[in-house]
């Protein structure tokens, strides 16, 4: 069941709510709590049971490594080999339920035989919920979680809102608003936050998203199945797929965050108008943050303090410290990133091309000392964003290559008979889409900025949030009601079989 | 020296622009390489060692500042001229 679906939200929605000021008024924040970790299972169990198995299983086994570390504390050596065995167990599960197949396909393509598929359940969120399970387990070895209540626990670990995919959440964030809960369950105005949030993220799902969807796949599907297609339907359907993502995957994350404040428990922002980023490492400070902080905290971040922990102290050159401390780490970090998103080629190179941007753009800042002229460094970014997700959506490299090539080539490859492709895509139509929805990215405040007055999410808001909404500024008034309720009718008018968020598949 | 100027000096910026709130997402050249160098001049300057889960928490220099009050450096080492031993 996915949050833009008639049931969620006529029924299951409501019945939540009311189930949930229920338990709050009989047994208070703590059974209000219980109440949503059990409710959390039950939306999970609504894929399969064997899935809602495999993530008790995680959880239970989770909780349970995080306690012994508490328990050994005191003793370095056992809580560390706690820590590793924990970590260890979480990634070979995520390895063997998500990678096993792909890896069998690089063992028979060096072995030059066939080998078997294996019969696998690759349960949906597996890689938010572990990922936010060894976060907890690391910061538990470092002294900063407590031990919790069971069924706090499972609530963080499988909080409806955010158990499919993300917002990746911290173990403080979530279990620091558990803690000594005082105020009421229903406040008027946070619930009208939340629902505003939530209806503007399910508008640019369902109308914005699923708009460009056509564009994007009658592209990628034609390229894919052999078709030409010339560079201005190439670089449209790769905007296309861009802007698709982005309406797709932010609307999801506000409707997330809508749910949270909702319930009582703030998510953090996932992203901050990514398209007007003027530099690649401000684009991914604005682009899937809980995401980039991970990767940051725990991979980035340690190999970087490796490589100048290795130099500190000694002569070395320029060139070996430019790579020991920033090309290295950027291109593991991105790389991990990228085979973090799924099994295949094309999440390696998509990640290898933002390491290397992020490598390149640090080396450039540190050699040149000042950034690129605005417009430059936009476009810049910009091209390296729409290839690097044109690698991404493709479900191949030699379709990204041809895709690529045919933007990149500004009509040299050009080929006398256009394909179906070609033919089916209505140019004019994705022209205009691209137009309006890019200025919306571009000039229009998001969603946290309209909502600036009431914080929906965990996250402080940019103090430049407050000037960039303007009149779009949202207050609980009959005329923002009005404006709010519209967006709704169009929404829900908008429901039909479109597809599910693209995240679900990682 | 002071905390401020340490971190002014390798963001090439006056010192004067920077205050507690200063992080990455607000701050002129603060990328994830000058952050890691800012954490080393600070450890230098102050004769400290931060962990990792130290490292990771520092988001803006207000953390750094109350990370090194928590470690008992003096404070107006912190605050004002460094006292190097």
């Amino acid at each position: 069941m996915t949050f833009h679906s008639y049931q969620f939200i006529c029924i299951v929605l409501p019945v939540l709510y009311a189930g949930f000021l229920l338990a709050h008024r009989a047994l208070g924040w703590n059974g209000a709590f219980r109440f949503l970790g059990i409710a959390s299972l039950a939306f999970y169990s609504a894929w399969s049971l064997a899935l809602l198995a495999i993530l008790m299983t995680s959880i239970v086994v989770n909780y349970t490594f995080g306690n012994l570390i508490l328990h050994f504390r005191e003793d370095s050596r056992v809580a560390r080999a706690l820590l590793i065995a924990g970590v260890g167990a979480n990634i070979l599960a995520l390895v063997y339920l998500k990678y096993a197949n792909f890896l069998i396909d690089v063992a028979a393509q060096v072995a030059h035989q066939d080998f078997a598929h294996m019969s696998l359940l690759v349960p949906i969120g597996i890689s938010f919920y572990t990922f936010i399970q060894i976060g907890y387990l690391i910061e538990t070895f470092a002294g900063q979680a407590e031990r919790q209540d069971f069924w706090h626990y499972v609530l963080f670990a499988s909080f409806l809102p955010c158990v499919t995919a993300g917002p990746l959440v911290l173990q403080r964030e979530m279990f620091s608003q558990m803690r000594d809960r005082r105020d009421a369950a229903y406040n008027p105005v946070s619930l009208a936050a939340g629902v505003t949030m939530f209806i503007m993220g399910l508008f640019k799902k369902v109308v914005f998203a699923d708009q460009l969807q056509p564009f994007a796949d009658t592209v990628f599907n034609g390229v894919a199945t052999g078709q030409f297609v010339g560079t201005t339907t190439a670089w449209l359907g790769s905007i296309s797929y861009t802007l698709q993502l982005y309406f797709d995957f932010s609307g999801y994350s506000d409707m997330a965050i809508g749910l949270g404040c909702i319930f009582g428990l703030k998510l953090p922002l996932n992203f901050d108008s990514p398209f007007k980023a003027t530099n690649i490492s401000d684009f991914w400070r604005r682009w899937h943050m809980t995401m980039t902080r991970f990767f940051t905290n725990y991979v980035y971040t340690p190999i970087a303090v490796h490589g100048m922990r290795q130099i500190a102290g000694t002569e070395v050159g320029n060139l070996k410290r430019y790579a020991l401390t920033a090309a290295i780490p950027s291109i593991v970090t991105f790389l991990v990133a990228g085979i973090w998103h799924g099994a295949g080629w094309t999440f390696v190179i998509y990640g290898l091309i933002h390491g290397f941007a992020i490598a390149l753009y640090l080396g450039w800042s540190r050699l040149v000392g000042r950034s690129m002229p605005s417009v430059a460094g936009w476009l810049l970014t910009m091209s390296v964003v729409v290839s690097g997700l044109v690698v991404f959506r493709a479900p191949d490299l030699g379709t990204a290559a041809n895709i690529l090539a045919s933007m990149w080539s500004f009509g040299a490859f050009a080929q006398a008979a256009p394909g179906v492709a070609t033919v089916m895509f209505d140019s004019k139509i994705a022209s205009s889409l691209v137009i309006v929805l890019g200025t919306i990215v571009l000039l229009m405040p998001n969603t946290q900025q309209i909502l600036h007055r009431f914080a929906v999410s965990s996250d402080p808001l940019p103090q430049s949030a407050t000037l960039e909404a303007g009149l779009l500024s949202w207050r609980p008034t009959f005329g923002s009601s009005i404006a709010v309720g519209l967006l709704l009718s169009v929404a829900i008018g908008s429901i039909g079989a479109g597809s599910a968020f693209l995240y679900y598949q990682f | 020296m002071k905390l401020n100027q340490i971190v002014a000096n390798i963001l090439e910026l006056d010192a004067a622009q920077l205050s507690d709130a200063s992080n990455a997402q607000n701050t002129p050249h603060w990328d994830s390489l000058r952050h890691i160098e800012v954490i080393f001049a600070v450890e230098s300057a102050f004769h400290v060692r931060f962990t990792m889960p130290e490292i990771t928490s520092l988001k803006n220099l207000g953390d750094i500042r109350r990370v090194l009050i928590a470690k008992n450096v003096l404070l107006d080492r912190v605050q004002g001229n460094a006292k190097v031993a």
